[in-house]
């Protein structure tokens, strides 16, 4: 009987390893798409999700996202090469992964700006009027991406540090691994105010913006997009970049409420 | 604070914590045959099963502001979220399973007859566990409240949903390890790193040696 039984064990681990070693065959045939690995900051989840079925259309590829904060992607790439796009909310991760010798240098370009906000739960009784009062006793955890790594953390530290509220509320400051999980605190109540983009926020009905920092006094947001070197499908990649500046993807940017900025490498 | 020191407060109070109802629901599964034993048996292991994020995630919703633990419906503030008693809860229900069974399984290597003695002798119910079915057992108990005390040591998940990785007060060693290795502290990590290895080495060597099978000469 136990032996019938490990007989019948192993034909099931053979048959699945044969499927398995069978199954990728069809996909690497000539006939299918060129499959782009999009490594994404968060906060471009929704705007990419929304623009991939007309892009996948347009580039005949397949679009693969991997969305997290920029300092988790661009250590992934570090760490293994399986990235063809990597879209970076600041300039310093796309930096990290070029000097890396990672980034085709030619298709890097600045690609969107965002504004900061401060937001709180959608029934906030919180009145926010300028950067100090985020000192205000009421105030008792402020959630933001972690400010020592996360662009939206360190856009949202550079801000208060540049209005002098830093250290009044540097210890009330709740880090969390990235923008969307900052939002989702603030929706879930568990802090009293959050600094997110203006492109979170808006995509939430649990929030409500307690005040948008003036792009004036706010540090200079940049988003850098860059096909990867030595990937199969490098000639699919860059024309991804370029679609991203096209006139669709422009206007569903614009529409979710980032900036697009001028092409100037 | 430092994430070491942080670990071993929550740690500790997470074994205090646990250990009473751990080891008195780990007697009852030993001892009881009642209804319903096994329903309790599986819900006390629920948590060494299910994903961690998947407690965070309910102790998150059951305290957060509009659930029923949250200020508005109990009229106060617990003040658990983001706060290192809020890591010990966290890994406090991470913990429980494993203090439950290992304490069962103490209390069922201690041979009923010699409960049954000291009853016939005259013992009372209360004396005889904590005379004879308490000293009995106390390797095992130990070894329970060791293995609970590692768990809390090492616990991420829920943790970092209840608690949040605020460096200085929530910022565990698992949540440190986490967060040097997201900004690039390689070194910092590995130091980190190292002296876990080193505090669970310990533990589970402890462990190990109290669980190995000695001829009881009583």
């Amino acid at each position: 009987m136990s032996r019938r039984a490990a007989a019948m064990a192993a034909m099931l681990i053979l048959s699945l390893s044969v499927a398995w070693a069978a199954a990728p065959a069809p996909a690497s045939s000539s006939a299918a798409p060129a499959e782009i690995v999009v490594y994404a900051a968060a906060s471009l989840r929704d705007v990419l999700q929304q623009l991939a079925p007309a892009c996948e259309t347009s580039l005949e590829s397949k679009l693969v996202f991997n969305f997290g904060a920029s300092n988790d992607l661009a250590r992934q790439i570090e760490a293994a090469n399986k990235a063809d796009v990597f879209l970076s909310a600041d300039e310093t991760w796309m930096d990290h992964v070029a000097q890396a010798g990672l980034v085709d240098a030619a298709s890097r370009r600045s690609l969107l700006s965002n504004r900061l906000v401060v937001v709180g739960a959608a029934d906030s009784a919180l009145h926010v009027g300028s950067p100090s009062d985020l000192a205000l006793p009421a105030v008792r955890r402020l959630a933001l991406a972690n400010p020592e790594a996360v662009p939206a953390g360190k856009y949202a530290k550079a801000w208060l540090e540049k209005a002098g509220a830093w250290s009044p509320v540097a210890d009330r400051v709740v880090p969390f691994p990235d923008v969307r999980a900052t939002l989702a605190a603030v929706e879930s109540g568990g802090v009293e105010a959050g600094i997110v983009y203006r492109t979170d926020a808006a995509i939430s009905t649990k929030v409500k913006v307690l005040y948008e920092v003036p792009a004036a006094d706010g540090p200079k947001i940049s988003y850098a997009v860059a096909a990867l070197k030595d990937r199969p499908q490098a000639a699919a990649a860059r024309r991804f970049v370029s679609w991203l500046a096209g006139p669709e993807a422009t206007a569903a940017f614009e529409r979710s409420g980032f900036i697009v900025l001028a092409q100037t490498p | 604070m430092s994430p070491l020191l942080i670990s071993l407060k929550v740690a500790c109070w997470v074994t205090v914590l646990i250990l009473p109802p751990g080891v008195l629901l780990g007697l009852l599964l030993a001892r009881g045959g009642f209804r319903g034993k096994s329903l309790i048996e599986t819900a006390a292991t629920l948590p060494l099963v299910l994903p961690p994020t998947a407690v965070g995630y309910l102790l998150l919703r059951l305290l957060g502001r509009y659930g029923p633990l949250g200020e508005p419906s109990l009229g106060f503030d617990l003040d658990l979220l983001f706060t290192w008693k809020g890591a010990v809860l966290a890994s406090g229900v991470m913990a429980l399973p494993l203090v439950v069974r290992t304490a069962r399984v103490a209390f069922e290597e201690v041979d009923p007859r010699l409960e049954g003695m000291a009853r016939t002798l005259g013992l009372g119910r209360v004396r005889t566990f904590a005379e004879i079915t308490l000293p009995l057992a106390r390797r095992g108990l130990l070894a329970a409240a060791i293995l609970g005390f590692s768990r809390a040591l090492g616990e991420f998940g829920a943790t970092v949903i209840v608690a949040g990785s605020i460096p200085g007060r929530t910022q565990t060693l698992a949540l440190a390890i986490f967060n040097d290795m997201q900004i690039g502290h390689d070194r910092e990590a590995m130091t980190l790193v190292a002296v876990t290895v080193a505090l669970a080495f310990a533990a589970v060597f402890t462990v190990e040696m109290l669980l190995r099978k000695r001829p009881d000469v009583a």
